[in-house]
């Protein structure tokens, strides 16, 4: 199984390194380090991604996530890991 | 030419006296940006030594697109058609510029680099005149509709279709936004425009054209939907060096908190300019 793989609820993931980021008032902007494009994040991926310290795995991630807006538990997992998965791909993530 | 001074460009409040021995370059250069000459004895002038070269100036480049590499103040660019070499705090440079390649396409990219390299950036947007003062400014990429709308207000309040020098005061918290030489399809800038900085009343983000348009609306922009908008319509800011890109990037969040912004589309005809001055609050 390599590390691009969907991620396991257990995996903990941290930005990458050099991505540049900021926090424009709840909504995150990510600057693609390789192809030098801006990748706004919706409000669920903003707040996924200030939670991605390199403690929290996709399960606290999904946590974070119910704590803040009104879904359920599994869903909440689901997108998280679909997320996160996305995120890897693209470089902007590793595992920690 | 023998005699003649060298002229000095204002772009958005960095000057540029740009000396060249080509005398083609030279008189574009004194009669095409004549409205944007400031004096000599200007301060902070940024000293570039111009030179045509025939053919690219790298030719194992893409056609397009540029590589800038940024390394204690010292600034390189280099594309297919020009290397750009500065030092932004010293105020001097040089540049070779392909024959094959216009000068205002060369002023252009420039402009955008020492603009960027001294605290401002050049913005890939539209501006009219604001009712009461000010300008109105309309971003987007090419296709949106900032040269139609230009073509769609009254002429004398154009003060660019185009690209438009922002600078930022952050103690302030405002922006002003200063016309350029550099025009698209609207052609010639206006008679009479007055360069120089205009506070920015309001940015507004321009929808994708669509025939569905039925009305002009606006509606307001969040925060990161403006800066993200703003940072893909900087000039030069994919090619700038990381730690550069990173401060366009706090550039264009503070430059979004500095006035209003609204999603836009309209109709295209005279009927726009009444709903612009409608929002503003003047006619």
């Amino acid at each position: 199984m390599t590390s691009c793989d969907k991620p396991a609820p257990g995996v903990r993931f941290r930005h990458a390194p050099k991505v540049a980021w900021r926090d424009v008032a709840g909504e995150v902007l990510i600057i693609h380090p390789g192809k030098s494009t801006m990748v706004p994040l919706d409000r669920v991926g903003s707040r996924i991604w200030l939670l991605l310290d390199g403690t929290r795995d996709a399960a606290a991630v999904a946590e974070g996530v119910c704590e803040t807006f009104e879904v359920d538990r599994e869903r909440a997992l689901k997108d998280a890991l679909a997320f996160l998965g996305e995120m890897e791909r693209e470089g902007l993530v590793e595992r920690a | 030419m023998m005699g003649v001074e060298d002229p000095v460009i204002d772009f958005a409040g960095v000057a540029v006296r740009v000396r060249t021995a080509d005398a083609r370059t030279g008189a574009i250069l004194r009669t095409r940006f004549r409205p944007w000459h400031v004096p000599g004895g200007t301060g902070g002038i940024v000293d570039l030594e111009l030179s045509r070269v025939r053919g690219a100036v790298s030719s194992g480049r893409p056609p397009s697109g540029a590589a800038w590499r940024e390394r204690g103040g010292r600034h390189r660019i280099v594309s297919r058609w020009f290397r750009l070499e500065f030092d932004a705090g010293a105020g001097h440079g040089r540049a070779l510029v392909s024959a094959r390649f216009g000068m205002a396409d060369f002023c252009r990219p420039m402009a955008g680099a020492l603009l960027a390299a001294r605290g401002g950036f050049l913005l890939h947007a539209a501006a009219l005149e604001a009712p009461g003062g000010g300008a109105l400014l309309f971003c987007g990429p090419s296709g949106f509709g900032k040269t139609t709308l230009a073509k769609s207000v009254p002429r004398r309040v154009v003060l660019a279709d185009d690209s438009v020098g922002i600078r930022l005061d952050p103690d302030r918290g405002a922006a002003t936004a200063h016309p350029t030489p550099f025009f698209g399809d609207f052609g010639r800038p206006p008679a009479r425009l007055r360069p120089g900085g205009r506070p920015v009343r309001a940015l507004f983000l321009l929808e994708t054209p669509s025939r569905r348009t039925a009305a002009h609306a606006a509606r307001p922009a969040t925060a990161g939907e403006a800066a993200a908008r703003v940072m893909t319509q900087i000039l030069m800011a994919a090619e700038a060096p990381p730690e550069l890109r990173r401060a366009l990037l706090d550039r264009a969040v503070a430059f979004v908190s500095a006035a209003p912004v609204f999603w836009f589309r309209y109709v295209p005809g005279k009927t726009v300019w009444a709903y612009l001055c409608g929002l503003a609050g003047g006619r």
